[in-house]
């Protein structure tokens, strides 16, 4: 599904990634973790095509993506939830869940309004409302809701429980565990919080200082205390 | 330089009257030119607006001598006094807002001037303006010796000019081009030094407007039109910005281009129509930038790699000075006797737009205290620093700094009592060398940042505190390389010494080792170490390893809160920590 | 009393022409940050164009269709090939359109001879009417009906169709906006030839109302700057309120104070400008 090979990405001069390659095999859920400021938002950016790689290959779905544009990239199949939310404020929920789908009648079959609505209960009786008055959980709700229409084969979620109240953070863990559960999304999930990636990941990644300096399988990292109190505690 | 100067004063004889008319022009449009690159290469406010100053001051003549037959010399005095004023007045309005809406308004306003000057038929003659303005002198009637008289009144003005931009105030100018953020946060009063420049560059526009008036000896709504406040900005581009000699050049391309098109072509306006197309889209820079002399040099490649890297850890000598302390630090601190409370904060809360992003925090830190804040992403950090140094205002509470309530105070105050930040991304005057970085940062707590007259690399007293600055990071060698063409490590450094620059009682750092590599995240623990001990430190960090051995004390925040503080070992065996960062599963 | 209400109803006449004339104006600020300076060329190429083909089809109907196409193909050449070029770039695209005002300006020289046009009312809007015990201009409410019509056109396009939901989007996080799958510099082409369209459709409506002569322009250029600096840059609603209060302020004060007709126009905005610099409705 998606393959990336040592990409190398800059801020202007600031050297942000310095080699970093993973992969997400269909139907997977991987994380992307470590610390703040090693590279994990960046790290999802430059697939999604909004901070491109200066070196280095990403390919999705068996094509060259690491040079098109964002939109292009959005079309062929690929979501992103960003870090932060990034709600549209003047757009209402309803909107939120409509003009972004894609022409694809065969692909819109998929995720109806209901369902999303099934997924996200809150999001039901507020589809007038502008984005701009919702709660933090509700618009991260909105933000997967909004992703989830483009029928994407390919999720990018950064940090999707950052700055929730306890009780989103399990509805939108509970979310995501139903989304793994279908099977028919490959998800790249960015977290900082160990036990949320745990919890959801099959395979993990932990970045530090702009490159992975760990992969394998969750269960693996349950037994390694050292890596944990490393890269991810204090 | 003197060559050109030589052939402008024995040329002109020798040329045909058109040239000579040409010539007079030229130094007239180039007074005006330059007086905008102030504004716009050095200070960074595009003005679309100053041929309102140009204009009022030209029809100020012409309504002086011929509405009211006074003489020339009260009418120079009306012209510069009413461009002052229109500067000091519309300069209120128009100096608060940035960028687009700062062009925008300096159009819409000379606009209005435009429009008064061809309705206002009684006063100022409406579409066929006031013709018969004498020259002063019969000597002047010649277009040569008027000439010479406007060169004189250029070479003047450019005088004033070229002073003014290497004056201590001018270098404040081009730090406020390349970061008003950081000026603020050094100590300086941003608006004031805009609202000055503005006002003296309304002056030197007007000065070219009374010389206009006098030498065509007619005035019509076209001086103060939209044509002209675009004219000079072409001129100022196409010369190239930020130069001032440039504008001169601008000003002998456009002049020359308008009169032999106009001479020759009847639709001449598509020509100049594709000028202004074709500069754009090609020559962006100028022709100076086009022939790469940018201010007289050519950009100074840093050699980077090992060589540089490991050259810094051996340059860096901690320095027996004052400022420096020794190897004991927190004996030393606390020894300290003065216990005095150097920072407060009592019930801060800030949100926006519904989002808490600060939640009641209240903390009292000791002087001489090394802080280190950490906590996962999005729980308040740097939102934190922001309302401390004065770029958020918080929603509640207060603040206080050595007992004195700073919440509502503007950043430059702040810096001016004794506060000082680095920012998480690296905050620099990217254009500038690493020597004037520093100057700005020395000064920005000194009066003489008000100096328009003498050159800023005179002031040997910051010169002597710039070298000692810049000695701790073993930069000297590196003064003069702009600070863009520095590798990141160096810039993060030298963000560092920014702060120190001005003389801070309490110091905050963002982050200061984000983005470095292991050498050089040591040397910065290394010298945040080594700092005056009666520093107060507040470091937000995500490397462990460098805040638990810079800090004495650690916070813990988490969703906008205050988790925890306590010593390392507390916060290690905090199971709360522990969930913050790790997590708990939910069941 | 009834002067009054003459004043007021020819102030929304020319309050509802102003509107339509430079929301094409404000859409652009808000939407791209363009500064159109061409703004006021492609009003006059439209009121130049609506005189010919007025005079050549007596068709008024056709001579707005005709007339707004040529602006809106300048505009969509000249974001293609020249202001994507400087994407959010404020300056290079006022000097870049400020050239093109120049060539339009020059064209008009050439092409209708520098001689002011004004285009004679459509037989069918033309004379007057009578509403209760007043009597109105025909062709005066005629704008203030096209006046309406323009803004519930906008209104709908904004808030009720996909493309409007895509030009809010980008206005809020036009990043965000890419990543959603929107083409933005397809979007802002279209965007920006639409907003031309409708400086063409000022043209041809205005062209029996102020005309088309040289100098034109730079006069509409100006009264857009003043709407857009009143209401508040980018703001439509900004745009329709301060449209309307200019042209009931400039009506009354030409009926009753004459001398100071110009002032009518700049003072309003420089109060607003002393007070609050970002307009009426403008965001900080």
């Amino acid at each position: 599904m998606l393959d990336v090979k040592d990409i190398h990405t800059y801020y202007g001069d600031s050297y942000i990634l310095q080699g970093v390659s993973l992969s997400v095999s269909e139907g997977q859920v991987v994380a992307l973790m470590g610390r703040n400021g090693v590279g994990k938002t960046t790290t999802m950016r430059s697939i999604a095509g909004l901070t491109p790689p200066r070196m280095g290959s990403i390919v999705f779905k068996g094509r060259e993506i690491s040079h098109l544009p964002a939109y292009s990239i959005a079309h062929m199949g690929m979501g992103l939830v960003p870090q932060g939310r990034r709600i549209f404020g003047s757009l209402s929920v309803l909107e939120h869940l409509t003009v972004f789908r894609g022409k694809d009648k065969e692909r819109r079959k998929d995720w109806t309004l209901e369902r999303i609505f099934s997924l996200f209960p809150p999001l039901r009786n507020r589809t007038k409302q502008k984005g701009s008055t919702l709660s933090g959980g509700e618009q991260q709700m909105l933000a997967i809701g909004r992703t989830l229409v483009t029928n994407p084969e390919l999720l990018l979620m950064d940090e999707p429980t950052e700055g929730l109240s306890p009780l989103f953070v399990k509805e939108v863990g509970r979310a995501i565990q139903s989304l793994k559960k279908e099977g028919k999304l490959s998800i790249l999930l960015v977290e900082q919080n160990l036990a949320i990636g745990l919890k959801l990941a099959d395979y993990m990644y932990i970045m530090n200082k702009g490159v992975i300096v760990f992969e394998g399988l969750s269960e693996g990292l349950l037994n390694r205390p050292d890596i944990q109190s490393t890269y991810l505690g204090i | 330089m003197l060559g050109s100067l030589v052939v402008s004063l024995v040329v002109p004889p020798w040329l045909s009257p058109f040239l000579i008319s040409l010539l007079n022009l030229i130094v007239i449009y180039a007074i005006l030119a330059m007086s905008l690159d102030i504004l716009m290469g050095y200070t960074g406010l595009d003005s679309l607006g100053q041929a309102a100053f140009f204009g009022v001051s030209a029809y100020a003549v012409g309504i002086v001598i011929t509405r009211y037959g006074l003489s020339w010399e009260a009418a120079v005095l009306m012209g510069l006094l009413l461009s002052t004023g229109t500067a000091a007045l519309s300069g209120l309005v128009v100096v608060r807002v940035k960028g687009l809406f700062f062009t925008v308004i300096t159009l819409a306003v000379s606009q209005v001037f435009w429009g008064i000057s061809h309705r206002w038929g009684v006063f100022t003659g409406g579409w066929n303006g006031l013709r018969g303005i004498p020259r002063p002198f019969s000597i002047l009637e010649s277009n040569l010796n008027f000439y010479y008289l406007g060169l004189g009144v250029f070479l003047v003005a450019g005088f004033l000019m070229y002073r003014l931009v290497h004056s201590p105030f001018g270098l404040t100018l081009r730090g406020i081009k390349d970061s008003e953020s950081r000026m603020k946060t050094s100590g300086y009063n941003v608006w004031l030094h805009k609202y000055i420049v503005f006002v003296i560059c309304g002056i030197f526009s007007g000065v070219a407007g009374i010389l206009y008036s006098f030498y065509s000896g007619f005035v019509s709504p076209g001086v103060l039109s939209l044509r002209t406040s675009f004219d000079a900005m072409l001129m100022v581009i196409m010369g190239g910005a930020g130069t001032l000699v440039g504008s001169v050049i601008g000003s002998a391309a456009i002049v020359t281009l308008r009169n032999y098109l106009s001479a020759y072509l009847d639709h001449w306006l598509i020509v100049l129509g594709l000028v202004f197309i074709i500069t754009t889209l090609y020559a962006p820079k100028g022709i100076l930038g086009w022939l790469g002399v940018w201010r007289g040099k050519l950009p100074i490649r840093e050699p980077v790699g090992p060589v540089a890297e490991s050259g810094l850890i051996e340059t860096f000598t901690p320095v027996s000075e004052p400022i420096q302390g020794n190897t004991d630090q927190s004996a030393i601190r606390s020894k300290s006797s003065s216990k005095m409370e150097a920072l407060r904060l009592e019930n801060i809360s800030k949100s926006f737009a519904g989002v808490l992003a600060l939640d009641n925090i209240s903390m009292t830190v000791y002087s001489g205290t090394r802080m280190a804040i950490i906590g996962p992403n999005g729980a308040g950090k740097t939102t934190l620093f922001h309302t401390i140094s004065g770029i958020y205002y918080p929603t509640a509470g207060q603040i206080s700094l050595f007992g004195k309530d700073i919440t509502r105070l503007r950043p430059h105050v702040r810096t001016n009592i004794g506060l000082a930040r680095t920012f998480q991304i690296t905050n620099l005057y990217p254009t500038l060398t690493a020597i004037d970085n520093i100057r700005l940062g020395i000064m920005g707590i000194q009066p003489s940042k008000y100096l328009l007259h003498l050159p800023v690399v005179s002031l040997s007293g910051v010169n002597k505190r710039a070298e000692e600055l810049l000695g701790l990071i073993g930069f000297w060698n590196y003064r003069n390389t702009e600070v863009r063409n520095l590798s990141y490590g160096h810039q993060r450094q030298l963000e560092l010494i920014m702060a120190l620059a001005c003389k801070p009682k309490v110091l905050l750092l963002d982050e200061p080792t984000a983005g470095l590599s292991q050498a050089e995240t040591k040397s910065m623990v290394k010298l945040v170490t080594s700092l005056d001990p009666e520093l107060t430190i507040l470091v937000i960090e995500h490397d462990m390893d460098v805040a638990f051995e810079i800090a004495d004390e650690i916070t813990v925040f988490a969703n906008g809160q205050l988790l925890i503080r306590g010593t390392k070992e507390e916060i290690q065996a905090s199971a709360a920590v522990r969930e913050v960062y790790l997590g708990t599963p939910w069941v | 009393m009834d002067i009054l209400l003459i004043h007021v109803v020819n102030g929304i006449s020319f309050g509802a022409l102003l509107f339509i004339i430079s929301s094409g104006f404000t859409l652009a600020l808000g939407m791209m940050q363009i500064v159109n300076i061409a703004h006021g060329g492609l009003y006059l190429l439209g009121a130049y164009i609506a005189w010919t083909v007025w005079g050549a089809t007596g068709s008024f109907i056709l001579t707005i269709v005709v007339s707004v196409l040529p602006p809106m193909i300048v505009g969509i050449i000249t974001q293609k090939w020249l202001l994507r070029k400087f994407y959010l770039q404020p300056l290079p695209q006022m000097l870049l359109t400020m050239g093109i005002a120049l060539i339009i300006s020059e064209m008009g020289v050439i092409l209708w001879g520098g001689y002011p046009r004004v285009m004679a009312q459509p037989p069918s809007l033309a004379g007057a009417t009578r509403l209760g015990s007043f009597t109105f201009p025909t062709y005066r409410l005629f704008i203030i009906a096209a006046g309406a019509g323009v803004a519930l056109f906008l209104w709908g396009l904004l808030e009720k169709t996909r493309v409007g939901a895509y030009v809010r989007a980008c206005v809020d996080d036009e990043e965000m906006a890419r990543s959603m799958g929107v083409n933005v510099p397809r979007l802002f082409t279209f965007m920006f030839g639409f907003t031309c369209l409708l400086a063409g459709l000022g043209g041809a409506i205005g062209a029996a109302f102020l005309g088309a002569y040289q100098g034109a322009e730079f006069d509409i250029l100006f009264l857009s700057l003043v709407v857009v600096v009143l209401g508040g840059l980018g703001s439509l609603r900004g745009a329709l309120i301060a449209s309307l209060f200019i042209g009931i302020l400039d009506s009354l004060g030409k009926g009753y104070y004459p001398e100071l007709a110009h002032f009518t126009l700049s003072a309003p905005m420089l109060i607003v400008l002393a007070v609050k610099p970002t307009g009426l409705l403008g965001k900080a």
